[in-house]
């Protein structure tokens, strides 16, 4: 899989389905595929993206979530707008700034990953002095 | 004080209010209920109770998500499920396959009701989804014999409602099958959270006419009196009509169920506050108004049709443990006994009484009070002294000031008590008045030596210290309830404290209350 295009606008007249789920977890194994592509050392997580309209998410799936999530922060960095996860039981109610929530927070560590590939130099990448008068 | 959301607590006080009343009136024949009932379905999702179907409880604990197309909506009003099955609580039936694009079950979805012996009903309700107000459009309803030959079948289509009454010659059947043909959301799965064999009338201001409940308690706990509600309907279908053969007249019998809410608008929705569960008391049909009016009282009247006495002293046996006894003997399950009442011990002898009035000897002799709460528990409470209040009722609220009336001082409590049925002994507990009433208490069986008596006629001559009694008529607070600790205003500096011991509540179309509360001088 690949990481997916997220959706952060969530409002309180949307409904999320089983494939908004599916995208969330695959995006939050794409994040942490992805840094330890780079050299990060991300436990494994356990992710399922095979849900249909027939399935249902529990209380385990939720919170396997957000661990999964926070697994990924505690192991590469905590970003200034990175919202913290929660930890669900009976009876909270799960509304858009939740899925709003999830899906900025996988998007803020894949852009970070994204950005800290970008930053590395090896060497022999940068050159200097061998051109021109160097003062 | 009921729990209710802070929504509901800035509604119910705002300068202008919306106060919607709902009685939910269950015309079932009460032999049904004590009868058993095997249920079968064709199928059963994860998150499902088939025996949840018959047990009267017609809205879920949770709003349970779930991942069928366009139907976990992201208002907050969803939970997710917990993994352990039970801690769902009522969760009612869901089916474990979808209806497709057309809404239609490929299989259709049956449940199948089989009872121990032959009853006859006017019809059945079957209440679908109430959490979500989705419902079968089309289903059908069979009666079957003992035989298991079909004696009776109606087929419902086009249906539109969540609570859909099967009106019917439903007589002396053993089986009832329901089944679901086609929902009315496309890739669904069916969800019914209430099957009854009866008629359940749903009333709401189209037909309320009026909803009146009295609401009393004893601070001394002299009487426990049981909360009376009065409900009057519009009965222009004359369908309470003795004379109508089909109306519901026949079918009426005393404890039937009926449940009453009163809610406020929180914003587009109403917000419900239970009023309690009661069993039908008294009917009439008042000729010339084209109403019909009902009582129904709580469970604690029926603890007078159950006696019980006791000649042999039990040892190691305390009040709290009586008290369950007595519940068990009433059959009465939804209860709450302070625990203070375990450490007091007595030889539990008594004559025969009835369990209520036994009841009442336990709460004394523990120093206790009886009342039943609004999600219609009875309670024995070792109520403590005013330390804070649980709501402030303002001048805002309250058409004239609170009536202010001193009752008479105490000089003096007897309390009589008994070694056995007889011998006794009295202990006198005197107050700081030098002039006022003497109060006894002599036929408390169960308060079995002089330390106990002591501890009795303490608390009585510190419940005599409540001498002011407040009454106002005012706006009303349905989520009050007995001894709760309430703050009112007065046109003097002091905000009153005072327990709330007396509560009447009159709806028609809205709501006014008068409260009764007792405070220290």
């Amino acid at each position: 899989m690949v990481y997916m295009t997220p959706k952060l606008d969530w409002t309180a007249s949307d409904f999320i389905n089983f494939a908004d789920f599916n995208r969330i977890e695959n995006n939050i194994q794409e994040v942490a595929n992805y840094l330890n592509s780079i050299q990060y050392s991300i436990p494994s997580i356990t992710s399922v993206i095979s849900r249909s309209n027939t399935s249902i998410d529990y209380l385990s799936s939720i919170n396997r979530i957000e661990q999964n999530l926070e697994t990924i922060r505690k192991n590469s960095l905590t970003l200034v707008d990175y919202l913290p996860s929660k930890v669900w039981s009976l009876g909270m109610g799960f509304d858009y700034n939740d899925a709003n929530r999830l899906e900025i927070n996988t998007k803020l560590l894949y852009d970070f990953g994204q950005l800290a590939f970008q930053n590395f130099k090896y060497c022999g990448t940068i050159t200097c002095g061998e051109e021109g008068l160097i003062y | 004080m009921y729990n209710t959301t802070q929504k509901f607590k800035d509604a119910i006080y705002a300068p202008t209010r919306t106060v919607k009343g709902r009685v939910t009136f269950d015309i079932t024949d009460t032999s049904v209920l004590s009868d058993t009932v095997t249920t079968t379905v064709t199928s059963e999702f994860a998150v499902s109770n088939k025996s949840q179907l018959t047990d009267k409880v017609r809205a879920n604990s949770f709003n349970i998500a779930t991942l069928e197309n366009d139907r976990f909506k992201l208002d907050g009003s969803f939970n997710f499920a917990d993994d352990t099955l039970a801690n769902n609580k009522i969760t009612g039936w869901c089916s474990n396959v979808l209806c497709d694009s057309a809404s239609a079950f490929s299989t259709s979805q049956t449940l199948s009701f089989v009872f121990g012996s032959l009853h006859s009903s006017a019809g059945i309700t079957v209440t679908f989804d109430t959490t979500n107000s989705e419902y079968a459009t089309d289903f059908d309803v069979s009666a079957f014999d003992g035989s298991n030959n079909l004696i009776y079948s109606t087929s419902i289509i086009g249906n539109t409602d969540v609570l859909k009454q099967i009106y019917g010659q439903f007589l002396n059947y053993k089986r009832i099958d329901v089944v679901i043909k086609k929902w009315n959301v496309p890739y669904r799965r069916a969800r019914v959270s209430e099957v009854d064999f009866g008629i359940v009338k749903v009333y709401t201001d189209d037909n309320l006419i009026s909803l009146n409940l009295v609401d009393e308690t004893d601070l001394f706990t002299t009487n426990i009196p049981s909360p009376e509600l009065k409900f009057t309907v519009d009965n222009s279908d004359r369908a309470f009509n003795i004379l109508n053969p089909s109306g519901f007249y026949k079918f009426l019998q005393q404890r039937q169920t009926v449940v009453a809410e009163l809610g406020v608008d929180v914003g587009g929705s109403i917000e419900y506050v239970p009023l309690g569960n009661y069993l039908l008391w008294e009917w009439r049909s008042d000729e010339g108004s084209l109403t019909a009016t009902l009582t129904s009282r709580t469970n604690l009247d029926l603890m007078n049709s159950y006696s019980y006495s006791n000649l042999v002293a039990k040892s190691s046996y305390s009040l709290y443990q009586m008290a369950v006894d007595m519940f068990t003997i009433c059959g009465i399950t939804n209860y709450s006994i302070d625990i203070a009442l375990q450490s007091i011990l007595t030889n539990a002898l008594v004559e025969q009484a009835s369990c209520r009035d036994i009841l009442q000897m336990i709460a004394i002799a523990g120093c206790a009070n009886i009342f039943v709460t609004r999600d219609n528990k009875i309670t024995l409470k070792v109520v403590p002294s005013i330390t804070a209040t649980a709501d402030t009722i303002t001048l805002n609220e309250m058409y004239n000031e609170a009536q202010v009336e001193l009752q008479k001082t105490t000089r003096a409590v007897n309390v009589t008590y008994f070694t056995n049925l007889t011998t006794s002994a009295v202990v006198t507990a005197n107050s700081s008045y030098a002039t006022g009433d003497t109060l006894n208490l002599e036929n408390n069986t169960l308060i079995n030596n002089s330390t106990q008596a002591n501890n009795v006629a303490s608390w009585i001559l510190n419940r005599c210290n409540y001498r002011a009694e407040y009454t106002m008529n005012w706006r009303g607070n349905p989520s009050h309830e007995m001894f709760d600790a309430i703050s009112f205003q007065n046109s003097y500096s002091q905000d009153m404290n005072a327990y709330v011991t007396r509560t009447e509540l009159n709806y028609e179309g809205y709501l006014s209350a008068k409260t009764v509360a007792r405070g220290i001088v």
